[in-house]
């Protein structure tokens, strides 16, 4: 039992902590010369979105990936030639989101 | 007063369909990793029991996403008395998905597998059993709610031992489950993580002398690539033979995003 204490208390230790956002923050000020903006629905959690980012930084091209979640926005961002938006929009199905299209309810 | 609970159970289960959740500690959800993806997920769970020695349990599960729709699993039990438990390989598959606001979903899933005779012998069914499920899992804003029901089959030769999956029989088990995000209130453009109150409601009902309902509130911490589990599980009912009573539990659990 007082194992079993001592790893809840790191756990919630853990749940205390901020994260680390170094890495994500230097990457978003960072200058790409082409972006694209995806509407996308249902995004519902922090793995939901770690799974969008997984599958669109997987694409050529694809160099960060940035995700709000609350007005549902996945932007891309790269140096080079970003992928055509269909490829972008099926990496979204298949991380298992749906994306819309302008004009798209 | 047993009914009196099972019945809240099943409405509470009947209910959720129409609200709306994340995966909680205890109740599946119509979720899925995405294509390619591997989520392994570990619990340790503590009882004492009536009269009885304590009971330590650990729970593997390995998911690993097709497609963004679909999922296969294996779940390893460990108890750590007797040893390896009956493995369960399922494959779980979302048939309904309507993502209705940036953050709003409602999702359907069905799944089902074998629990294979992998366990020692004192906590071993010696069979290869099906199971067979479905799941609707609702999110609206910072509320979601998960409901589920299974149908376990057990074979002949089944022992009675610690648990309700255990003894021979067909058994339906009702898992309802409401989160609550209290942390952050709303979503903004930074990538955060998220904290949630749960509760889960787990009823087993394999007939008299075999009927269990818990209720567990909880928390559940969810960053990107990892979650956090912590449960306190308080037994409503038990109907139980050949096994001693549980008086309560306690939960911690480990999720991985790779």
């Amino acid at each position: 039992m007082k194992k079993l204490i001592l790893l809840a208390a790191a756990l919630l230790a853990a749940c205390a902590s901020p994260m680390d956002n170094t890495s994500a923050e230097a990457s978003a000020n960072q200058s790409y010369s082409s972006s694209y903006t995806l509407t996308v629905k249902g995004m519902s959690c922090p793995n939901c979105a770690n799974n969008i980012t997984h599958e669109l930084k997987g694409l050529t091209g694809v160099e960060y990936v940035q995700i709000d979640m609350g007005a549902g926005k996945v932007t891309v961002h790269s140096n080079s030639t970003l992928p055509d938006v269909f490829l972008l929009e099926e990496s979204v199905r298949s991380a298992g989101f749906t994306p819309v299209r302008d004009g798209e309810k | 007063m047993p009914r009196l609970v099972l019945t809240t159970s099943l409405l509470i289960a009947l209910a959720a369909p129409a609200a709306s959740a994340q995966q909680t500690n205890l109740t599946p959800a119509a979720t899925t990793p995405g294509d390619g993806r591997i989520y392994p997920e570990t619990q340790l769970r503590w009882y004492s029991r009536d009269g009885a020695d304590d009971v330590l349990e650990l729970n593997q599960r390995l998911s690993y996403g097709f497609g963004g729709k679909s999922a296969a699993f294996l779940e390893v039990p460990y108890d750590f008395d007797e040893g390896v438990g009956d493995a369960r390989l399922g494959f779980k598959h979302r048939f309904l998905q309507l993502d209705i606001g940036s953050v709003d979903t409602l999702r359907v899933a069905a799944f089902g597998g074998l629990e294979l005779p992998t366990g020692t012998d004192a906590i071993s069914t010696d069979s290869v059993d099906p199971f067979l499920g479905a799941v609707i899992t609702s999110i609206r804003g910072r509320f979601g709610w998960n409901a589920a029901a299974t149908l376990y089959s057990t074979g002949d030769n089944a022992p009675i031992t610690r648990g309700p999956l255990d003894v021979e029989g067909e058994l339906v088990k009702l898992d309802g489950s409401v989160a609550w995000r209290v942390d952050p209130v709303e979503y903004g453009a930074d990538f955060v993580a998220a904290t949630y109150l749960v509760l889960d409601t787990n009823a087993y009902l394999g007939g008299s002398d075999n009927t269990e309902v818990w209720m567990s509130p909880g928390l559940l911490y969810e960053a990107p690539d990892f979650a956090l589990e912590l449960s306190l599980l308080l037994p409503l009912s038990q109907d139980v033979a050949g096994r001693p009573e549980r008086d309560y539990g306690v939960l911690v659990g480990l999720r991985l995003l790779f």
